[in-house]
């Protein structure tokens, strides 16, 4: 019998997932003998003309990291849907746009400025920037830069979601078991965490106190901290309340907080709105000029509490649509 | 969930509505909304037959959800509630869209309105689509009534309701109960004093033992909701036991001497005193925060009556509702207002009050000095209308009558005194105008005021100056007393009972109304009640009214058995919850617990003490918090109506 | 087990006593000489110092005491005997006949549209016409038709019947006959309200006059959507929007030859009145003339300072000394001496509206005592503030003095408490 066939791909990532694919170790193996991997750009020489070659719908399940950046990632994810059954956003990029999704606050032209000119460790006398076409013997066509990361849901249908950044090896088994199982949960769901927040799998949950009401915040460069006590009321803004469990409370056992890589839980609209929601209604702060402070205390709002899902939050960004 | 089948019904409210806005327009609007299979407008939904309108429609269109578009929910929710359950349909499954407060009665343009009354009737259409059924909630309700504060309202509210057969504790702060009235001395229109009437309250009160008098006795906490509150207060020591025969030795030695409040500072008091001079004190007190604790008063007393040991104790009860009858405080005039403080020649009208009382410190002789005076001015709405940088912007209501009052025994003891009334408005409301006539009869001279009157104070001379607006020039009257009609303010631990209670104030600071009019003795907070002038100010028979009124409210829902609460409260999904305790953080009612399941956490609503106020549910990380009718979902059904262009 | 208590009076004092009474279990009685319980509130407009609409206020109260299953409503009847004392009364009521059955009538007002008799209405103070048969306002509970057997064409020509055809639910009894119902009652409660005193007592004032001169309550109905002109302020004389309206204080109160007593609640009703009529007409003079302007209660002051500072209200202290019109224009003329200079001024105006004081009503069926200027005299105001000369009859609301809608209520609760006691044999 043949066995059911498998794509991988990745758009704008860090390669993380991928690596989190091949963290599965041995378990890889299991895989392999499971499915057919028909496209793994990453690991596997199959060219995008052999996916195109296969029948529409051929394709089991195809897991998409990374956000949509380039028109070459929406022509690839677009030709990734029709050939497959199922379509899965792997990993926070993917999933709401992640910390790519950030350069959104930007617009193409700050971006580009900034990356082959203004950042200090470029150095470019003549002010090279990339081109989409280039004719010297030949004609070349280089894939656009689109204006603004999108999260894959928003180019193609998505049916599952595998959060994390990356997905732990433990997510990604069990995603991979129930997507192998037949036995599919309905569509949008997530695969392979837990529909609660982190704090429920926390070690520390049960070491808070009955109220807790902050009177300043610290970032973990600032402080020492007691791995024994919730972070939270160390001061640290753990984002563990508000971001899916399912990871293990991997960065809390090493006494870092959660910076919500799991994103939000089923019920929440906007994970962002939320967080700030959340983390404003325990500071104990009453005047305009605690307000002041505290923002001091906070350098990059957005990169606290929308560190990977501003593309897919209510917000979306800050794209100008003035160019100079 | 069903299909939804919403019925829109629009009130014209009179003119209310339906001169701003184009109702017929409105209807036709709704008609074309998702998921609405009819709508209706009438003059006055709110009325018998508007209310049958809708009966009708419910069960002959089927209908599973109503939309009411007419006046504010406060007004007329529970009444349209009502309607569906009377229908068969649950009651919370009723939207109400607020187009009089919210759009008729603010604007003028009436194009404009009446799209803004289609859009409020979409958005509650599209919240009504996503409602659910919800149960109320029913609690036995514990028998007992807390009263706060030992006046004649309390007193009343006290006796009332034991008469009644309902077990009350009756607090009270000072040692003593009788209230500012019992210092009233001689009362308008009969020939009672306040300490008669205070001190029969007192012996009745003292007879029944339905009523647990608790003086010397402060408010520590009350949680808890209506129906059953738990009651925490703090019994201060008075040092003497019943033990003691008033033989009065004990004043003799000691030492600390302090002004008596009970003769609003005209006289002094020693630490350890009798904190009436009437004969309804039963005991001699020490006034704890004075006394310096010497012990002579020990040594001397012949029965082992005193005991400077004594500690405070704390006491819990548990009760079904709450009286507050705090009372007021008399305004005090800063010194140099009018003079006062500056001579004892300027008084107020509660120290002329103890002046003329024959068991006041002059045995009921005016004399300032060892000198009947010859000439007295009185100055009204001191501390009220605004006259002075420092008083109130209310009328105290009382004064002007009690003024008269006071004029009318002072003429009838020195005919020969001249008395000037300078005035602004003459408030001798209702049958007190008869006040007002006797005084021009007995030839009180009466002159009116527009700016505060200058009190100058030279040596032994006082002289009052101010411009008259009936002569319309500045005139000066020298006088041998000023008595300065005082208001009422706000009892100076109001903020206090306030936060205990969980009850509003006013901007002026008194406790604050369910509804001014027509629910003057309640309180917003369900199961407090409100007596006597802790709401505004009030003459004695107006506070001893209110406290019956207020002891028919709190019978009326001591004799329930049960009392329901609406459902419209938080509620957290347990499956959801990771027990991060946030809520538990935030929650100003304590309503939320975090309850342990083996090692995992999770928190639970407290559905008596939730207020259903949704700081839990906005700040819940996970969502699974909601506050039921105001779910997340439900609220943005609501915004994407608000934002929807047709 | 308690004993009944009765009310008499469905204005809102009895309306709230009645309501406390039957919240704390008690069976009540509740008899309203008219055919809708109501009372003067229902009348109002708007009320003061909040503006609250009377009728949005009230109506939920009227239906929640046609709802109550503690309240046995008896309207158009009257309490003809009372005998007994406290605890246990014999009390006999005349139930008067509306010649339509109350419990057939579904108050579709199909009658009324059809009778073709047309009778001042005396809910709008005779500004407009009712039908012979009717409902006296469209909140009316119980909403039950009633034909005014003076006015009905059947009954003094014996023709017609037209309303007897016309009802889908044969409610209309011509043959109905008056009807006594006796009960035994702990207590009574009396809340029968008040009248205006007679405006031409006070013939200076020119009322019956002069087309142009209303009293209060005449203009509460001007100024109420549901009243004759659907809330339009305009002349009797030519229906035209004035453009100047005085109010005058003190008519028939504080007045030693007709009721030297002060009505209490009519300082603050003009400044309502005159707020409500700068809210109507927007271009319009207000000036109140008055004594002292009483403004006591709570909230009262504050309202007071806003028609003089927000809403330009004149305020001008004095008593006017005559009012007359003039002939061409039914304008009026008020003079008055100004208190300041003395000078004798008039002041033109297109409409006076007279705040007239209040006389008490009584049921006559129970003997109270009375002090000298004929009110009720209360037992013993300070320990009891509610009780009359009889042991077990309280009395509430205007009837037990002039006052306002809180102070009527307040009292309302009080005697409810009172009345409650002796109905579970305490006291």
């Amino acid at each position: 019998m043949e066995k059911p066939k498998m794509a991988l791909y990745w758009c704008a990532s860090c390669g993380g997932c991928e690596e989190a694919v091949v963290d599965l170790a041995e378990k890889i193996l299991d895989v392999i003998n499971l499915v057919d991997i028909v496209f793994w750009p990453v690991a596997v020489d199959f060219k995008i003309d052999d996916v195109e070659k296969l029948p529409d719908g051929s394709i089991v399940a195809s897991l998409i990291n990374g956000g949509v950046r380039l028109s070459e990632h929406e022509h690839v994810v677009k030709l990734l849907r029709r050939k497959s059954k199922i379509v899965v956003a792997y990993g926070a990029c993917s999933s709401w746009g992640g910390i790519p999704g950030l350069a959104n606050l930007y617009d193409k032209e700050e971006i580009l400025k900034y990356v082959y000119g203004d950042a200090p460790s470029v150095d470019n006398p003549g002010g090279v920037r990339p081109r989409e076409k280039h004719v010297e013997e030949v004609e070349l066509e280089l894939p656009s830069f689109l204006p603004r990361l999108l999260p894959l849901d928003v180019v193609i249908d998505v049916d599952y979601y595998i959060p994390g950044c990356p997905p732990t090896p433990e997510v990604t088994w069990k995603a991979l078991e129930i997507l192998l199982s037949g036995n599919l949960p309905p569509k949008g769901s997530v695969l392979g965490a837990s529909d609660r927040a982190l704090c429920y799998e926390c070690p520390l949950n049960n070491t808070k106190p009955d109220k807790i009401l902050l009177k300043d915040i610290k970032r973990p460069h600032q402080v020492i901290v007691d791995p024994e006590k919730c972070l939270l009321t160390q001061e640290l803004i753990c984002l563990g309340p508000v971001t899916r469990g399912g990871c293990g409370a991997l960065c809390i056992k090493a006494a870092m907080p959660c910076t919500g890589c799991f994103g939000s839980l089923d019920e929440v609209i906007d994970y962002g709105g939320k967080a700030v929601s959340y983390f404003a209604s325990i500071l104990d702060y009453y005047t305009e000029e605690d307000v002041e402070r505290i923002l001091d205390r906070l350098p990059d709002p957005m990169g606290v509490f929308y560190r990977y899902t501003l593309p897919a939050s209510r917000l979306r960004g800050k794209i100008k649509t003035t160019m100079r | 969930m069903e299909q939804p089948r919403i019925g829109v019904y629009i009130c014209h409210c009179g003119v209310n509505i339906a001169g701003t806005v184009n109702v017929r327009e409105v209807v036709e609007y709704a008609k074309n909304l998702p998921n609405v299979v009819e709508a209706k407008d009438y003059v006055f939904m709110c009325s018998a037959p508007g209310q049958e309108i809708i009966r009708e429609d419910i069960k002959k269109c089927q209908l599973n959800r109503v939309v009411v578009a007419a006046c504010s929910p406060t007004m007329h929710e529970h009444t349209f509630r009502t309607v569906l359950a009377e229908a068969g349909l649950n009651p919370y499954l009723l939207e109400m869209a607020n187009i009089r407060e919210h759009c008729s009665w603010v604007h003028t343009d009436k194009v404009a309105a009446t799209e803004k009354a289609k859009k409020l009737v979409e958005i509650a259409v599209a919240k009504a689509s996503t409602l659910e059924p919800l149960e109320e909630i029913e609690f036995k309700v514990n028998e007992n009534l807390l009263i706060v504060g030992g006046g004649v309202a309390g007193m009343t509210a006290a006796l009332d309701s034991a008469r009644r057969g309902f077990r009350v504790y009756l607090v009270e702060k000072k040692p003593i109960l009788g209230g500012n009235t019992a210092r009233l001395g001689r009362l308008a229109g009969t020939d009672m004093r306040g300490v008669d009437v205070a001190g029969s309250m007192i012996e009745y009160v003292k007879r029944n033992g339905m009523i647990t008098t608790l003086t010397n006795t402060e408010l520590v906490s009350v949680d808890g909701s209506v129906g059953n509150f738990k009651v925490t207060l703090l019994k201060k020591p008075t040092y003497v036991n019943e033990k003691c025969t008033k033989c009065g030795e004990c004043v003799k030695v000691c030492p600390v001497e302090v002004p008596n409040e009970y003769e609003f500072g005209l006289t002094k008091r020693k630490a350890i005193y009798l904190p009436s001079p009437a004969s309804y004190a039963s005991t001699y007190v020490i006034d704890g925060e004075n006394c310096t604790k010497c012990g002579e008063c020990v040594k001397i007393c012949p029965v082992n009556a005193i005991n400077l040991e004594e500690e405070s104790e704390r006491i819990e009860i548990y009760v079904g509702a709450v009286i507050a009858a705090c009372g007021y405080d008399p305004y005090e005039p800063s010194v140099g207002e009018y003079g006062y403080g500056l001579s004892n020649k300027v008084i107020t009208l509660f120290q002329l009050n103890r002046l003329l009382d024959p068991e006041g410190p002059t045995n009921g002789e005016l004399k300032i000095d060892g000198f009947v005076p010859r000439s007295i001015a009185f100055i009204m709405c001191v501390g009220s209308l605004n006259t002075t940088p420092n008083s109130y912007p209310y009328c105290s209501r009382m004064c002007c009558s009690s003024t008269l009052k006071d004029i009318l025994l002072l003429k009838e003891k020195y005919p020969n005194i001249d008395v000037y009334v300078i005035y602004k408005d003459m408030r001798t409301y209702g049958r007190d105008e008869q006040l007002y006539l006797t005084a021009c009869e007995k030839f009180v001279k009466f002159a009116r005021f527009r700016e505060a009157p200058k009190v100058s104070v030279t040596g032994e001379s006082l002289e009052v100056t101010f411009f008259e607006e009936t002569l319309g020039e500045e005139i000066s009257i020298p006088v041998d007393l000023v008595v300065l009609a005082v208001g009422m303010k706000p009892p100076k631990d109001v903020e206090k009972i306030r936060t205990i209670l969980k009850v509003g104030c006013g901007p002026e600071g008194f406790l604050k109304e369910a509804h001014l009019k027509l629910r003057p003795v309640e309180a917003v907070t369900d199961g407090v009640y409100l007596a006597g002038a802790v709401t505004g100010p009030k003459n004695v028979v107006e506070s001893i009214t209110s406290g019956s009124a207020a002891a028919s409210k709190a019978v009326g829902l001591l004799c329930r058995e049960k009392v329901r609460i609406e459902p419209t409260i938080a509620s957290i999904r347990e499956e959801l919850c990771s027990g991060c305790g946030i809520c538990v953080s935030v929650c100003p009612y304590g309503a939320i617990i975090i309850q342990i399941k083996e090692n995992t956490r999770s928190a639970k609503v407290e559905p008596a003490l939730c207020k259903g106020c949704g700081v839990c549910a906005a700040s819940c990380p996970s969502g699974a918090a909601q506050q039921l009718k105001y779910k997340d979902i439900q609220l943005k059904a609501q915004i994407l109506a608000a934002t929807y262009k047709r | 087990m308690s004993k009944p208590v009765l009310v008499i009076g469905g204005g809102i004092a009895g309306i709230q006593a009645a309501l406390d009474l039957a919240d704390q279990g008690i069976q009540v009685y509740l008899v309203e000489k008219s055919p809708s319980i109501g009372g003067r509130m229902a009348q109002l407009d708007k009320t003061f110092p909040t503006l609250d609409c009377a009728s949005c206020i009230l109506t939920p109260k009227m239906v929640s005491v046609a709802r109550h299953n503690n309240i046995k409503l008896l309207t158009y009847s009257e309490v003809i005997e009372v005998s007994g004392r406290a605890g246990d009364f014999n009390v006999k009521i005349l139930k008067k006949p509306r010649y339509v059955e109350e419990e057939n009538c579904i108050g579709c007002g199909e009658c009324v549209a059809k009778c073709p008799s047309r009778v001042p209405d005396e809910f709008n103070l005779k500004m407009s016409n009712r039908k012979a048969i009717y409902f006296p306002f469209p909140q009316a509970v119980p909403l039950k038709a009633t034909i005014d057997k003076e006015h009905c064409l059947f009954f003094t020509k014996g023709v017609c019947r037209v309303c007897e055809r016309f009802c889908p639910t044969k409610a209309i009894n011509f043959e109905q006959q008056p009807k006594t119902i006796e009960l035994n009652v702990a207590a009574i409660i009396i809340a029968t309200g008040y009248d205006l005193i007679d405006p031409s007592l006070a013939p200076l004032y020119g009322y019956g006059k002069y087309q142009n001169v209303y009293t209060s309550l005449e203009f509460e109905r001007l100024v109420s959507s549901t009243g004759p002109t659907n809330g339009e302020i305009i002349r009797r004389s030519d229906g035209k929007h004035p453009k100047s309206i005085a109010f005058i204080q003190c008519v028939c109160s504080r007045d030693v030859k007709i009721n030297p007593n002060c009505s209490a609640f009519c300082c603050m009703a003009s400044v309502k009145e005159a707020i409500l009529a700068k809210e109507h007409l927007g271009d319009v003079d207000c000036t109140i003339f008055y004594m002292d302007l009483r403004a006591f209660g709570k909230g009262y002051q504050e309202f007071y300072k806003r028609a003089m500072e927000e809403f330009n209200i004149k305020f001008i202290k004095a008593k006017p000394a005559k009012i007359e019109e003039k002939p061409e224009t039914k304008n009026l003329l008020i003079t008055y001496e100004e208190q300041v200079t003395g000078v004798k001024r008039v002041l033109e105006v297109d409409m006076v509206v007279l705040a007239v004081g209040v006389k008490p009503v009584y049921p006559e069926a129970i003997s109270l005592e009375k002090n000298e200027d004929g009110w009720v005299k209360l037992r013993n105001p300070y320990l009891d503030p509610v009780s009359t000369s009889i042991e077990g009859v309280y009395i509430i609301g205007v009837a037990a003095g002039a006052k306002d809608i809180p102070d009527s209520v307040t009292q309302a609760g009080a005697a409810a408490v009172k009345a409650s006691i002796l109905a579970w044999g305490g006291g």
